[in-house]
């Protein structure tokens, strides 16, 4: 494991809401083309747990070292954000805007902030050039995405008119844009109707095994066992067990686990 | 016959009065409509310094004071109290415009902070995700889609203020003693005058109507406009 390259390195992170406290010190560390799968009964924190790894819910105390910067108190927590996408279970994709747009949208932005830092403020015509060419540049790549997941013909549809399949694979792939070092998924299939399931899952996958490092909660046992090399149990806060999916499935040590196990499978 | 030519002969008054009535919600609804957006803004940003927290404070204040007591005692200290040393001024349109563009403001503000709060929370959490700031996320995910929401209701308010104006003619404003002589304010003085004041108060009535069913035309246009992109 040492010899991989360390992309997250949670320590003793905790977070309160007011005065009840959701985690209570967890330290993780992930690696280089990691799939972490946490599973946890609900309410357990498992999702407050992800949230506060990109700084979405502020973590009470604790740190998270990505990139060699600590995202609690980072002055630049965007940047860091934009190179860890997330993934969320209602998939929310930005209403006002086509698929290609939402897809576009960050990577844009980002492309013409940098035009700004190196070409200057009082440049137009060459901004107004560069500028173009990074649009074309993003909007390609972004069909070039939807290509992957086969919903190029969907490019100027408003996510209203998709499937909740649909939407969230272009949520998968508007994540992607940014072309990011880790990938969280809030439990992303728990919002679909169970015949869409299964795409989504196939893409998480296909990711998986193309090296992306991940964190993924998910009440999908099958997927943990067969896409994670690592499973975290999370309950009352902690992590009460971390394992290879095999031992963590056939022999499971603590009870609670058990209990968990012994309903879901 | 008669009554139509008296009508029609005080048709300058009518249109002095209507100018009156328009040129006071115009000014208005451009005071509410900053005064709106500002205290929104300041209202629904994340409070992460103690100057933005006062100014929250100061803004709930604002909204709870204006929004709880009569526009007429409103106008009443505004015209008295408020601008009762300032002779050198035209008191008569500057004392309305103000206290409607004030009270209205507070309306406009919650109608605002309103429609930005019932967008999904999900929406701004999924634009920081990817790395955009909260501004960005505000001008180009979140606003666009409050806008949709919020366009009835702020039509809403701006004809509920249009019709309010008419109350300023009861008020004598306290230096120049002069009536500000809007449409409901011509209509009754004309009225009295010639003796037929239901008449003239119905055509009053008619030209509020009109402007009202103006903007209800604008309105439809507007909502149009912004249903276009989406679905």
């Amino acid at each position: 494991m040492s010899d991989k390259e360390m992309v997250l390195s949670i320590k003793d992170l905790k977070k309160s809401f007011g005065s009840h406290e959701v985690i209570k010190g967890i330290d993780l560390d992930v690696c280089k083309g990691d799939v972490v799968a946490i599973i946890g009964l609900s309410g357990c924190g498992k999702s407050t747990f992800l949230r506060c790894i990109n700084c979405m819910e502020t973590p009470t105390s604790g740190s998270i070292v990505f990139e060699g910067e600590d995202l609690v108190t980072t002055k630049d927590l965007n940047l860091h954000r934009s190179k860890i996408g997330m993934v969320f279970q209602h998939f929310n994709l930005f209403n006002n805007l086509t698929v290609l747009d939402n897809i576009c949208l960050a990577p844009l932005i980002y492309a013409k902030k940098q035009i700004k830092k190196e070409i200057g403020f009082w440049h137009f015509k060459q901004k107004s050039l560069a500028i173009k060419d990074a649009k074309k540049r993003v909007q390609e790549q972004a069909l070039d995405l939807l290509k992957l997941i086969g919903l190029e013909e969907k490019a100027n549809a408003y996510p209203s008119t998709l499937s909740g399949g649909q939407k969230q694979r272009i949520a998968i792939v508007r994540s992607l844009a940014m072309q990011p070092k880790v990938m969280l998924f809030d439990e992303p299939t728990s919002a679909l109707d169970p015949e869409m399931v299964g795409e989504v899952l196939e893409l998480i996958k296909k990711l998986a095994s193309s090296g992306m490092t991940m964190l993924v909660v998910t009440h999908e046992m099958g997927f943990a066992k067969e896409v994670a090399n690592k499973v975290l149990f999370i309950d009352e806060g902690v992590i009460k067990e971390q394992n290879t999916p095999q031992e963590f499935f056939t022999n499971p040590q603590n009870e609670r686990l058990k209990e968990f196990l012994s309903k879901v499978l | 016959m008669d009554k139509l030519k008296l009508l029609w002969d005080c048709r300058m008054q009518f249109i002095e009065g209507l100018g009156i009535t328009l040129l006071i919600s115009v000014g208005a609804v451009i005071i509410g409509f900053f005064i709106g957006v500002l205290v929104a803004t300041i209202r629904i940003c994340p409070k992460n310094n103690i100057f933005i927290k006062i100014l929250d404070k100061i803004c709930g204040v604002y909204i709870t004071v204006i929004r709880g007591t009569p526009v007429l005692v409103q106008l009443l200290i505004m015209a008295n109290v408020v601008f009762a040393s300032l002779e050198f001024l035209d008191t008569n349109i500057i004392v309305p415009i103000l206290s409607f563009g004030i009270n209205s403001g507070a309306y406009m503000a919650e109608i605002i902070r309103g429609g930005i709060e019932s967008i999904d929370k999900g929406q701004m959490e999924a634009g920081r995700s990817l790395g955009l700031s909260w501004v960005t996320t505000m001008i180009k995910v979140v606003i666009p889609q409050a806008i949709k929401v919020v366009v009835p209701t702020i039509f809403n308010e701006i004809i509920i203020m249009i019709k309010e104006t008419s109350i300023v003619s009861y008020i004598v404003v306290l230096i120049s003693g002069e009536q500000v002589r809007d449409l409901l304010a011509v209509a009754d003085k004309q009225g009295m005058s010639t003796g037929f004041y239901m008449e003239f108060i119905f055509t009053a009535a008619l030209q509020y109507l009109a402007v009202v069913m103006l903007l209800t035309l604008v309105q439809k246009l507007v909502e149009k406009r912004f249903k276009k992109n989406e679905r």
